[in-house]
Order: C-alpha cells, then structure tokens, then sequence
C-alpha cells in the first residue's frame, strides 16, 4: 500500500505564496505526473512531500500516517533529482550502497542489494567507475538505483529527463514505464514537457501559480480541460483559441459569431446569448473541407514528416495551427477553408473556463 | 583547452628568458645561503661569499640542531603550526557549512564578523587579547599561542571555505539527506571530499602562517623552552651573533618544512585558486 493524501497543503517563500491549499489523494501504485510551466509550484510541492521543504500549514498522508513532519529518511520515499545528484567522490557501487550504509545495513545484505539493483538497471559494468566517467543516461540510472535500492514505497522524479538530449530521453521514458511495471509502489513525476506526462501518467495534476487547475487522466485533460490554461497546455501543438460571442442559442444547439461574423454552431448551450467567449480547436481538430465556413490564409507551412502543421490567418488575424496530413498540397498565402470536426469545438466562457459541451 | 594566445618562437623565448631571470632572482639568494651553510668556517664565508666551499661539511647543521636547541624549537613550531593546522581546518569548514546550509538568524552577521576579521589585523586587538588569554591561565603555553594563532587566521579561512561551498550543488546535500544523512554525516562524507582542494589550501595556507609567525609567540611565551623556531632564531642570532655559516644553517632548517608542505600540497592548492569559479 502506498497511497497519498495531501490536505490544505500551504507554503510560502517569506511573503510570495508558491503553494494554495492543495487538496490531492494519489491512489496506490498509480503513476502521477506533476506539470505545469515554470514557477508553477511543482517541484516545491514535490519537495514537501519528500520532506526537502517546511509545510507552512496542512497535512501529509502516506498510508494514512500522517508524515508532515517526519525527515526525509523516515517518510519511506526517495527522490531522483533532475542534476542525479551522484556522489562525485563515489564509484557507481558506492553510490547505490550509500543510503544503506547509513542505514547500518550488514555489508553482505548490502552487496546483495547493490546486485539486485545494478542488475535490474543493467549497471553491473559500470559499478566500480566515478559518476564523471559515465554518460548522461547512465549517470541516471544510477541515481535510479540509489533510489530504488531502499524499496521506497513511493517514488519522487523531479524532471529527470530534462537534462537528456531527445533521443536517450525518450529511450529513459520507456525504462522508466518499464520500472515502472516492474516495482510495486507509487510514482510522483513532475515535468514541465506534457508529451512526458501524457505518455507516462496514469493521473495528471496540472498546476499553475501554485494552485491545482485540474487533476484527471491524460485523455480526460485533452478531451475535457477545466480551462483554457489546461487546454493549452495539454496537446502538442496547443490548442488555437480564438475570440467570439455568442449569437444565438437554439435548443441543443449555440451559434457562435466571430469577429468577421463568421457563424459557427456547435453542440450544446453555450453561456448567454451576446456574452463573450473563446472557442477552443486543436490543430488536429480542425479539417480542410470546401465547404468549411472558416477561412484561413496559409502563412507557414511546416513538413514533419508524418505530420504536417499549416499556420493560417483568419479574418480577425488569429493565427492558427492545423495539422494536416503528410500529403497535403497546401501552398503559402492559399485560403485554407476550414471546418471543425463534429463535436470538437471547446467553448470557454470570459473567465477562461470550459462551458458544457451539450 | 584551446589557447589564448599563440606565441612565435622568439616570443616563448623571451617568455622563458624572463621566466629564468626571475628564477635564478628567487633561488640565487638560497643558493648563496645552501653554499655559506656547507662552509666549514666563518672565514671561508667572508673570504668567498659566492665561492664554494673548500671542505663540504654538514657540520653546521648538527651545530645548530644540536647546540642552538634547534631540535626543541622546530619541534614546539611543528606542535603549533600542526595544531593549528587541525583546528582551523576543522573549525573553519564546519563553520563554513553551517552558514552557507544552515543559515539561521544571525548567520550573516556572524559571517560579517569574519569578514571583519580579514580586514582588521590581530595585533590591534592585542590587548583585550592579552587580557584574555592571561585570564585562561594560558600565557607561556603553546596551548595559549596555538589558540591565538588559530583565531587570527580562521577569518580568512572561513572566507575561503564559504566560496567554495557555495559551489557546492545544493542537490547533493538534498540527495543525502533523503540517503538518510545527518548533518554531521552530510558535512563529512559529502561535503568535505568534495572541498579538499580548499581544505588543501587553509591547510597550506595556516601551516605556512603559522611556522613563520613571530609576532604572536613573542607577546605570549617567556619561557625559551616554549620557544617556536622563529624565537629560536632571534636566539640564536644573540647567541652566535657573526657566525653566518650556522645561521644559514638554521635559516635552511627552519625554510625545510615550509617547503615540504608546499611540495606535497602544490597540485591541491593550484586547484583550489582556480576552482570554484567555473561549474562542471
């Protein structure tokens, strides 16, 4: 059992507030991936729970013991830092051996784990080098295996990729999910890269300016985002929004008109009539069709490959993103007409917040 | 790592001439002092003061070593500058770690003091000094001159230390700290191996100060027997006034440790004037 609960969680930083009354539970075993921008709170909320940060008020629950204000050591969590923060005056062994020596483990015990560990991360060559001599990746399956060598109940990651180039970033991502499966305990991830957050979490807490904008599974947050903050932030490339009012509401569905007067209907009572709001596209929502009612004046055009983005002018100005398929035939300064697949269309009210989608 | 400069041949050979120059300026006056003490009279040393010797003899040595006490004298500077040694290294570094990891309420006007300490010499607090040390009941005692000595160089110590373990990422004290370290095992076996080079050069630093500190011992000891080698020698120079070949050689005696010390400590302390500026 290794379940989380978080209760009215408060800190600050002398007078600037860096964490608001934060309510979380974190199931046992589950896979949770702290993101958000820069500054946003994550890593100091994951530093609370590790006990690395004073609370200011709240509580912490781990198995229901409350360990608010227990020391780090005593909370059975361990933590993965994003520098790995390897031991430099330490061999590999040395490091994965050095919490259990503190811990007055008996040295055979302790050799017998070091193998266990540095053969599940595939270490055993490197256990008699220096953290100096070995590459980026390396260096963090060691910090992995220090932190794993305790059999923590939970496990911390502070962006533990960040400092990977994309290739051993994504080849550490599926070891991680590999780790994953393989230990029984719980897994707390902050990262500020949501392609890593969608592939790895089964929860998603997305934070901003210390407050918790939405908590739920990745497909939930991209297909039901609480606000425009979450909209945007979860989807890669993020999603367009673009200014409107609300023109008419007819039963089931609403008129939306934007800047231009051009009238779009979506599904679903949308707010008051005349009131403003934001209708929300992701790129890969939008579909050239002749008869679309958007308009869009092609200005860049970019080939990935499997994939392609087209970002097009709309009559108001709005730039926006459209993914289109690899064999596409969009030129630059054609006018892309444009529809929005049925049941696609996100509506946010004034505030930034999603309205019902009918 | 890629050069600045690329010198042409006649470049590096006025660099090396230069270089040479201000070598044998440094050595020549030791080399004059090595070959007076290897002279087996005064004569010789006023007859041919830059000749060699006609007789080589170390007799002046054991002359010095021997009769001048020298032996009781190196062996009280070896007792302080050693001490010393150990307390400031030890003193300073914990002091060091404790105000640069765990600051508290006052910690920055404590380090203000020591910064203090650096710019204000010690013998202008030689008085309430003084009085502090005969209220102890620690005048005329090495433990006295140890305790004083140390004081008057752990300002700049302390200074040193904190430089570098700001350099220190503070990640892995938190690493450690999640190993289950106490602050103790954090200073010890994270902290310190990673500042050795710094710890190399108070080291270095003290040890050197303190061989050739005169001024300090002079104030608390009365008694020759506590007398450090720089005592010793003003002794000696009372007590063979002209005779310039057994002062070379206890010159050369007392120049021996110092020397060592920078030997064995030349590649640490390098490193610790030029490390702590650029991160890994």
């Amino acid at each position: 059992m290794s379940s989380i609960s978080i209760r009215n969680l408060n800190k600050a930083y002398g007078k600037a507030r860096v964490l608001h009354d934060i309510n979380l539970e974190i199931a046992d075993n589950s896979f949770v991936v702290f993101v958000g921008p820069s500054g946003c709170g994550k890593s100091t909320l994951l530093r609370t729970i590790a006990g690395l940060e004073d609370k200011e008020t709240g509580q912490i629950f781990l198995d229901g013991r409350d360990i608010s204000d227990e020391a780090p050591v005593d909370r059975d969590v361990s933590m993965v830092f994003q520098s790995y923060a390897l031991y430099p005056q330490m061999t590999v062994r040395e490091n994965i051996a050095f919490p259990l020596s503190l811990a007055r483990m008996e040295k055979g015990e302790i050799a017998a784990k070091v193998k266990g560990v540095s053969e599940m991360l595939h270490l055993e060559e490197l256990l008699e080098r220096k953290p100096a001599n070995l590459s980026g990746g390396q260096r963090q399956r060691v910090a992995i295996g220090r932190a794993i060598v305790r059999d923590p109940k939970v496990f911390l990651f502070d962006e533990p990729l960040s400092n990977l180039d994309a290739e051993l970033r994504v080849e550490m991502r599926l070891q991680i999910a590999q780790l994953r499966r393989n230990l029984s305990a719980t897994f707390i991830y902050v990262t500020h890269d949501q392609v890593e957050a969608m592939t790895l979490a089964d929860t998603i807490v997305v934070l901003r300016l210390g407050r918790i904008e939405q908590v739920g599974s990745p497909m939930e947050l991209y297909h039901n985002p609480a606000n425009t903050f979450v909209a945007g932030f979860i989807g890669s490339p993020k999603m367009n929004f673009i200014p409107a009012r609300v023109k008419s509401i007819d039963g089931a569905t609403s008129a939306l008109a934007l800047a231009d007067n051009t009238e779009i209907v979506l599904p679903g009572r949308r707010s008051d009539v005349d009131q403003k709001v934001t209708l929300g596209v992701r790129p890969e929502h939008f579909v050239p069709a002749d008869d679309g009612v958007l308009r869009g004046v092609v200005r860049t055009v970019e080939n990935l490959g499997a994939v392609s983005y087209a970002y097009a002018a709309l009559a108001d100005g709005t730039l926006v993103t459209v993914a289109l398929p690899p064999e596409h035939g969009v030129r630059l300064d054609e006018t892309l007409p444009l529809s929005i697949a049925e049941g696609r269309g996100y509506v946010f009210d004034s505030d930034g917040k999603a309205l019902p989608r009918g | 790592m890629d050069r600045l400069f690329k010198l042409s041949k006649l470049e590096q050979a006025l660099v090396q001439l230069i270089l040479l120059a201000y070598t044998c300026v440094v050595l020549f006056p030791i080399g004059i002092a090595v070959l007076n003490s290897l002279k087996p009279n005064l004569g010789e040393v006023y007859k041919a003061p830059f000749g060699l010797p006609s007789v080589w003899s170390f007799n002046n040595y054991a002359t010095a070593w021997v009769g001048a006490n020298f032996q009781g004298f190196f062996v009280n500077s070896a007792i302080i500058s050693l001490a010393c040694v150990v307390i400031v290294t030890f003193c300073a570094s914990t002091i060091a770690f404790v105000l640069v990891r765990m600051p508290f309420r006052g910690s920055t006007l404590l380090f203000a003091a020591f910064l203090l300490g650096v710019v204000i010499p010690i013998r202008l607090t030689l008085a309430p000094l003084f009085v502090i040390v005969k209220s102890l009941g620690l005048l005329d005692s090495l433990l006295g001159v140890i305790l004083v000595q140390s004081a008057s160089m752990m300002p700049v110590a302390v200074f040193i230390l904190t430089s570098f373990l700001r350099a220190v990422p503070a990640e892995l004290e938190d690493a450690a700290r999640m190993d289950g370290a106490l602050p103790f095992q954090i200073y010890w076996r994270v902290v310190l191996p990673l500042i050795r080079p710094a710890l190399a050069t108070v080291a270095l630093l003290t040890f050197v100060q303190a061989w050739n500190e005169y001024f300090l011992p002079l104030i608390f000891l009365r008694t020759p027997a506590n007398y450090p080698i720089t005592l010793g020698m003003s002794q000696f120079r009372l007590q063979f006034d002209v005779q310039w070949h057994l002062m070379f050689a206890g010159i050369l005696i007392m120049l021996i440790p110092t020397i060592v010390a920078f030997l064995l400590a030349s590649r640490q302390f390098i490193e610790g004037l030029t490390q702590g500026g650029v991160k890994e």
